[in-house]
């Protein structure tokens, strides 16, 4: 609709490292996230999701490896501002000067995109989609977790561009509107074809609309697993985290805490 | 230290980067207007109370000090009105403008970065310097020399009112006014209104820098502000010193 769509988008990392200040994140990911797909990053919290996100995006650096767009590495690809990214903060990162409608309107405005009055028509019907109406004149600070979230996610799909990069975009909400959620970034992959990667810990998302599953697990990325595999995983770390039990009369928390 | 120069240096980029920028500009008028206005709007009054003492505190100290030499104090309209226009209106104006606009402007932008604000501006290809830099940057460089104007005369009237009511004056308000103005030329407000700029510009790309390169929680906003605070407060007096000498 808004730019004209070059071909798809393709996304490889290749022997990806990241180290903080001596304290290695993530260690020599290898994978690739084929035009059009849905890639689901899975694990536990603290193993460096989004830190893999924001790699992805272009914001850090990463500490060796490479990170390439349709086969061109990133730094040469964002110089030349070849494709629409968008990265759905895990905090949502509104802006908190602008009210919800011109943070939404904001992308739209400075690039000079579409007139006032099709900007108004498609932020009402994303707002409608995610169960947001009235609340356009509102600040972000007057908005629970869950709605800014849902804000931050209607500011990534109204961009239409080639990548979309969620963070976490089920987390905080109950499993109705997750589940609402999930269907609608299931049905624009569909739809638009927009190349999505994202990172959360929530299976059903991974189940329904991932049609690839990478699981991290302290830094390092094993196996690629599809919906299907990924239940059956023989593995012991991957069962855990699916299933974990919940064990009261063995904890394994030290006495004092008891 | 370390950390100053690279508030120094990256402070520098964003003018550059500015420069860049600027060809964007008609877009971003009505950012820059409105930053110029909020500025105005919220150091006129102190800066117009500040400048009222500092015109008459200086025509009482030097009045008093005069007192002993004959005829001397004939001189005070001149030395009011120059040192308002050429020293102190600039001066004060810009660390009032440090204190209420710096300030704010780090906090802001702090606050932004801390929050991935900037970063999201980033993913969406929005340029943070023209979103962000350039409106507080033209707006500051409007308004200052407006608020100094103003910190002159407001400082000349408080002058002119301690001569009028003060008795160990004995020169009246006629010979204060007819002195400062054989004296004060277009020239010397002109240099004032030069270092002001000067120092605007100092100011906020020095705030600008160091809010956009916070990182960390809302501790370090805090920081920031502070470290702001006072980087141009001595940027300032540096650079007020060496361009009155190459000014004089
Ligand atoms: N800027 C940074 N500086 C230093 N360490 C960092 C930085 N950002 C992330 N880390 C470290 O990287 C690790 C991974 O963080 P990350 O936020 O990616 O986790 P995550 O997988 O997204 O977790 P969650 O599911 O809780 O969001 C953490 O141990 C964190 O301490
Ligand atoms: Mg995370």
């Amino acid at each position: 609709m808004t730019a004209e769509k070059q071909t798809p988008v393709g996304i490889e990392a290749k022997h990806v490292t990241k180290v903080f200040n001596g304290k290695t994140v993530l260690k020599d990911l290898n994978f690739s996230v084929k035009p059009k797909e849905v890639f689901v990053l899975m694990g536990p919290s603290g193993t460096g999701k989004s830190v893999l996100l924001r790699l992805i995006a272009g914001l850090d650096e990463v500490t060796s490896g490479n990170i390439c767009i349709n086969g061109t590495p990133l730094k040469e690809v964002k110089r030349k501002n070849k494709y629409v990214l968008g990265l759905v903060f895990q905090a949502g990162a509104l802006f908190n000067s602008l009210s919800i409608f011109d943070n939404l309107a904001l992308y739209f405005r400075e690039h000079c995109l579409c007139s006032e009055k099709e900007i108004t028509a498609r932020i009402e019907r994303v707002l409608e989609m995610l169960n947001l109406k009235g609340i356009e004149q509102q600040m972000p600070s007057s908005l629970s977790g869950g709605m800014k979230k849902r804000v931050a996610l209607a500011r990534g799909l109204l961009m239409e561009p080639d990548v979309l990069l969620f963070d976490e975009p089920t987390s905080e909400l109950d499993l109705l509107t997750a589940s609402s959620i999930i269907e609608l970034i299931g049905s624009v992959n569909r739809r638009l074809g927009i190349t999505t990667v994202i990172a959360s810990h929530d299976i059903l998302l991974a189940k329904s609309i991932g049609h690839h599953i990478g699981v991290l697990q302290n830094g390092t990325l094993g196996e690629i697993y599809t919906p299907e595999t990924l239940l059956h995983a023989d593995n012991a770390f991957i069962r855990n985290f699916l299933n974990p039990t919940i064990n009261l009369d063995h904890p394994q928390f030290p006495s004092f805490l008891l | 230290m370390m950390k100053i120069l690279e508030d120094w240096q990256y402070a520098l980029v964003l003018l550059f980067k500015t420069i860049g920028e600027l060809r964007f500009l008609p877009r971003q008028w009505g950012r820059c207007m409105q930053h110029a206005c909020n500025m105005g709007y919220q150091t006129l009054p102190i800066v117009g109370i500040l400048s009222l003492f500092m015109g008459g505190i200086l025509a009482l100290q030097t009045g008093y000090s005069l007192n002993k030499v004959p005829g001397a104090q004939n001189f005070l309209g001149s030395i009011v009105g120059l040192s308002m226009c050429r020293e102190l209106g600039p001066l004060m104006t810009a660390f009032l403008l440090t204190g209420r606009v710096g300030s704010a402007i780090t906090a802001e932008l702090a606050s932004m970065a801390v929050y991935q604000e900037i970063d999201a501006l980033k993913t969406m290809n929005l340029s943070p310097v023209r979103l962000l830099v350039m409106p507080r940057l033209l707006g500051g460089l409007l308004m200052m020399p407006l608020l100094t104007i103003f910190s002159n005369i407001l400082g000349w009237v408080g002058g002119w009112i301690v001569v009028h009511s003060v008795d160990i004056i004995s020169i009246n308000g006629s010979i204060y006014w007819r002195g400062l103005k054989k004296f004060v030329d277009i020239e010397s407000i002109n240099d004032g209104l030069i270092k002001a700029e000067l120092f605007a510009l100092i100011i906020i790309a020095v705030s600008c820098a160091v809010g956009l390169r916070t990182r960390g929680g809302p501790r370090e906003i805090g920081a920031s502000v502070t470290s702001t605070i006072v980087q141009t407060m001595v940027a300032i007096l540096t650079c007020d010193f060496f361009v009155s000498k190459w000014l004089l």
